[in-house]
């Protein structure tokens, strides 16, 4: 035992408070680092063999610095914040849908409809006042705008959140690209230098946080120090290699029922679909493919009922101008981003058929089985009321007059081959040059079983503000239907309610779930700075014993050298 | 002991803060705007029955909308008949001053002449409008119920006489015969669905006493009309030679009854949630059907009693005046019931619309007092942990070394 091993002891000791102070350092600069684990330091009390004493303390030995961390519940973390991401995302989504509608209030849907009822028993009051027709018919454009507003608000919603599937697979790739490199980064670092790659290893697990909140992961580590990610039983990060997605463009319906382009999602190497189980990604697929889809269909459910419903009632009718069998809404405009007022109800509001009328009746009169023949006479002209004196008050366009010899359809028009009186019930052909008299004719058409009941009729208008009570909607088992189009919304608009609370309600869960598990977490791999302080006051204590033991060994030296 | 770190305790700091905050801001949302339901999700069965009741009371105003439309209507009804009254009065008092056997021909064309202004002055009632359209036309409102017209006739002994290049059917005469009531016809109207007369002419009745003219003839004398049916009986040979000339020329005023395809069209109006209820008075209803003795036929008929001063005819008018004033009032009657029907249901209305406003506020209102008293604990706690934060946040170890 020399003086000049108490000095290395000495020496030992100076470098181990050193570092221990460096890893102090880094703990306190890096209290606010996301993902960063505090760092500890292993000491060991080094020795030798004396052949006198047997073992001798030979100073310290710093044996490795180690994150101070829980990976179990890392993982527990992991799977909450994919659950937390797909919430979050949903609930998201159903904030949006919600602003869309704005119910309650004075602008929604639910005052519009009122509004739409109400002028139709306005207009029944003033079947004859034409300021009545037009208020009816503005308050029915307020109507059809404000159906189109609330799909065309969803359609815009549905594309966005498809080209927000394309940002989440851009940044999936970029993550797993990161992992993957970390992955090399720790397998070099523990493998031939046999360090503990820490700071490696925090960014690392940071990454897997990143990653489980876009899509639910699992995720093992090798001995190597690699991790290899499966997502949905799919490998996603080997620990060689990284398997890329990419999206892919599918032609579906969107909400409104015309044709777009999806964006789908599979591995770019292979033709493997990609599903993710839970995570924004599959939040995101959810509300573009099932949720407002769901909404969109109740609504145009909603819509067509309405342009039936209407319709019905309003061709049964007669217009200012005594005609029968107008359409008020286009019959072939039925969703509720397509709904609009009839072209005869555009161009005039006398269109709108406020007076009462019969029964629309359809009649098959071909030229073989009815008689008297519906052949023209010499004036070009059948008269379907010597078939029937009931043959009047036809509906508008619904004659259709066939040549049952060449099965040609006749085109309805003064400069084409016949005109109808709708009134009087009679078909004038003008295309003589083909069709002589004589020509015998198959003719279908529609008529009103009774006539026009006069200008101060509101009868109709009546029959269609009562439409607003009709039970017309969900159909039970026995085939009734059990709600009108107003109750049908309010259970929409409910429906809405509840999934909205639903999902606000499992997002704070799940919210709480992940603060919890962080707080645990923060409470093994946080940095306490005054636990730090303390550190630092320790080991600069033992910095500066450690110095002093030299000095004193020093001295000891000096002494003897004077000998 | 759990270790406590810094980021931990700033999470838990900021969350509570966050939490606070937003527990604030919703009762800041709910007083601004005064409104419990902001959002279908703040409560789902409630924003169901908040729009339930919006529907419903969106429904009962415009029935009370239709409640007002339609009183008003039925009031426009109900002056219009009563106006009758003081005429129906002095009709009865000039057919029982005619009816006296002191009366002088002369002091009956004096009656004839005031029954006449009388007769004018129904028809033009008969003809009210109510915001351009006429109330006793049933549901063809653009058309007169009635009209004063004048026609002229032409008496000729060859029958249905074609005019030069005219063709069948628009002759403007009838057949001549002396002793045999000749029944007028409105030569200016054809109705395509009567069969009454030659080529679909509406006969003409209720013609004016005092209106007719043949030039040439004499009334009482040469011809005798009977002014209710609309028939005329030649009686001398003066007569037949006017008609063999061809120049026996009918000029006559008369109450036209207008062909009205929709006279017992029901004006209707919606007064409760389904239910509607008719409102217009038709003028059958009111004033008698063409067929029957109606309100202008009775009044003729007491005018042709003064006009040929016959005392018979103008007792036996008296009854049917009577029935017509009855007809009339009957109506009125009804009007009155239904006014108070109109009445009745705008109550109920009324009070739905309280009820039904009433729940909608519980539903839909903020309760002030326990908003505002929610609204003061969550900004104490938010206050609270403020304070909280700043005493906590700052403590560190650093600030005693």
């Amino acid at each position: 035992m020399s003086l000049m091993e108490g000095l290395s002891i000495g020496r030992r000791g100076l470098s181990a408070a050193q570092i221990a102070i460096d890893v102090t350092g880094q703990n306190i600069s890096n209290a606010n680092t996301d993902g960063y684990s505090r760092k500890s330091l292993t000491q060991v009390s080094d020795y030798r063999t004396d052949g006198t004493y047997g073992q001798m303390g030979f100073g310290v030995d710093v044996v490795s610095v180690n994150r101070v961390r829980d990976v179990f519940i890392d993982r527990q973390l992991n799977s909450q914040i994919a659950d937390q991401g797909y919430t979050t995302d949903l609930d998201a989504a159903y904030q949006r849908i919600e602003n869309v509608h704005q119910e309650p209030s004075t602008t929604g849907l639910n005052e519009t409809m009122d509004t739409f009822w109400n002028a139709w028993s306005d207009l029944s009051n003033n079947p004859s006042d034409k300021s009545a027709r037009e208020s009816l018919k503005s308050t029915a454009q307020v109507l059809t705008d404000r159906f189109h507003y609330t799909a065309n608000e969803m359609t815009s919603y549905q594309n966005s959140i498809n080209d927000q599937v394309q940002s989440y697979v851009g940044q999936i790739n970029d993550i797993a690209d990161k992992i993957s490199s970390l992955n090399k980064t720790i397998v070099a670092a523990e493998g031939a230098q046999n360090d503990n790659a820490n700071d490696a290893r925090d960014q690392r697990d940071q990454l897997i946080k990143q990653l489980s909140s876009y899509v639910k992961i699992d995720y093992t580590e090798d001995k190597s120090g690699a991790v290899s990610v499966t997502a949905s039983g799919n490998m996603l990060i080997s620990p060689q290699t990284v398997f890329h997605l990419e999206t892919t463009r599918q032609d579906v319906h969107d909400a409104s029922g015309a044709n777009a382009t999806f964006y789908g999602v599979k591995f770019e190497h292979s033709d493997t679909a990609f599903v993710p189980q839970s995570g924004k990604l599959k939040a995101m697929f959810d509300t573009r493919d099932v949720v407002i889809p769901s909404y969109m269909n109740d609504l145009n459910a909603m819509t067509a009922t309405m342009v039936k419903a209407v319709n019905t009632v309003h061709e049964s009718g007669y217009t200012m101008d005594k005609t029968t069998g107008v359409d008020f809404f286009d019959p072939a405009n039925t969703t509720a981003a397509t709904i609009s007022l009839s072209a005869a109800v555009i161009n005039d509001s006398n269109s709108i058929a406020a007076a009462a009328g019969g029964t629309i009746q359809s009649v098959v009169m071909t030229g073989a089985t009815v008689p008297p023949t519906p052949a023209s006479d010499a004036n070009n002209i059948v008269n379907l009321t010597s078939a029937s004196a009931q043959f009047r008050n036809l509906a508008q366009g619904s004659v259709v007059v066939t040549d049952p010899v060449s099965g040609t359809v006749l085109q309805e028009g003064s400069s084409k081959d016949y005109v109808v009186d709708y009134d009087l019930g009679r078909v004038r052909i003008v295309n003589s040059g083909t069709y002589p008299a004589g020509t015998v004719f198959n003719i279908n058409f529609k008529y009103n079983d009774t006539g026009y009941s006069g200008t101060g009729d509101g009868n109709n208008a009546l029959a269609i503000s009562q439409v607003r009570d009709t039970k017309n909607m969900n159909f039970d088992q026995t085939g009734a239907a059990t709600s009108s189009i107003a109750e049908n919304y309010a259970g929409y608009i409910g429906r809405l309610g509840v999934e909205r609370s639903q999902a606000k309600s499992s997002l704070d869960t799940q919210t709480a779930l992940v603060e919890q598990l962080t707080n645990q977490q923060a409470s093994i791999a946080g940095v306490n700075l005054d636990e730090e302080m303390t550190n630092l006051i320790k080991y600069q204590q033992s910095y500066q014993a450690s110095a002093k033991f030299i000095s004193t060994i020093s001295t000891m030296m000096d002494v003897l050298e004077k000998i | 002991m759990a270790r406590i770190t810094f980021s931990q305790s700033s999470t838990v700091v900021m969350r509570q803060l966050g939490n606070n905050q937003s527990l604030l801001a919703s009762w800041q949302e709910k007083l601004s705007s005064g409104k419990a339901l902001n959002r279908p999700s703040d409560d789902a069965i409630g924003v169901v029955n908040d729009l339930g009741l919006r529907t419903n009371l969106s429904h009962r105003n415009q029935n009370k909308r239709n409640d007002d439309s339609g009183s008003t209507y039925l009031t426009v009804l109900d002056s219009t008949l009563t106006g009758y009254d003081s005429l129906f009065q002095r009709t009865r008092e000039l057919a029982l001053e005619g009816a006296s056997d002191t009366l002088q021909p002369s002091d009956r064309v004096a009656l004839n002449n005031e029954a006449k202004q009388i007769l004018l002055q129904m028809v033009n009632m008969a003809d009210t409008s109510y915001k351009g359209d006429y109330v006793f036309s049933g549901t063809d409102t653009d058309k007169v119920p009635y009209s004063v017209d004048s026609g002229t006739m032409n008496i000729n002994t060859v029958a249905n006489e074609v005019p030069a290049g005219g063709v069948v059917g628009d002759s403007t005469d009838v057949a001549f015969a002396l002793n045999t009531p000749i029944q007028l016809y409105d030569r200016n109207k054809t109705d395509s669905t009567s069969t009454a007369s030659p080529y679909g002419n509406p006969e003409v009745k209720r013609i004016i006493p005092d209106s007719v003219s043949i030039t040439g003839l004499t009334e009482g004398t040469d011809y005798t009309v009977d002014y209710v049916k609309g028939t005329i009986s030649f009686l001398s040979a003066n007569a037949t030679a006017t008609a063999t000339a061809g120049t026996l020329d009918v000029k006559y005023d008369w109450v036209r009854r207008n062909e009205l395809t929709n006279s017992n069209g029901n004006i209707n109006c919606e007064v409760e949630p389904g239910i509607s209820m008719n409102i217009n008075a038709k003028a059958d209803d009111v004033f008698g059907k063409e067929t029957d003795m109606d309100l202008f036929s009775s009044v003729i008929s007491l005018m042709q009693g003064l006009h040929t001063s016959t005392q018979s005819q103008i007792e036996s008018s008296v009854t049917n005046i009577d029935t017509s004033y009855n007809r009339l009032l009957g109506q009125q009657a009804t009007i009155g019931a239904r006014v108070n029907r109109m009445q009745s249901t705008s109550d109920r209305n009324d009070e739905d619309i309280v009820t039904t406003t009433g729940l909608q506020s519980k539903v839909e209102d903020l309760d002030f007092a326990d908003a505002i008293s929610k609204y003061t604990l969550a900004d104490t706690v938010y206050q609270a942990s403020l304070k909280s934060a700043s005493k906590i946040l700052p403590e560190s170890l650093m600030n005693y070394l």
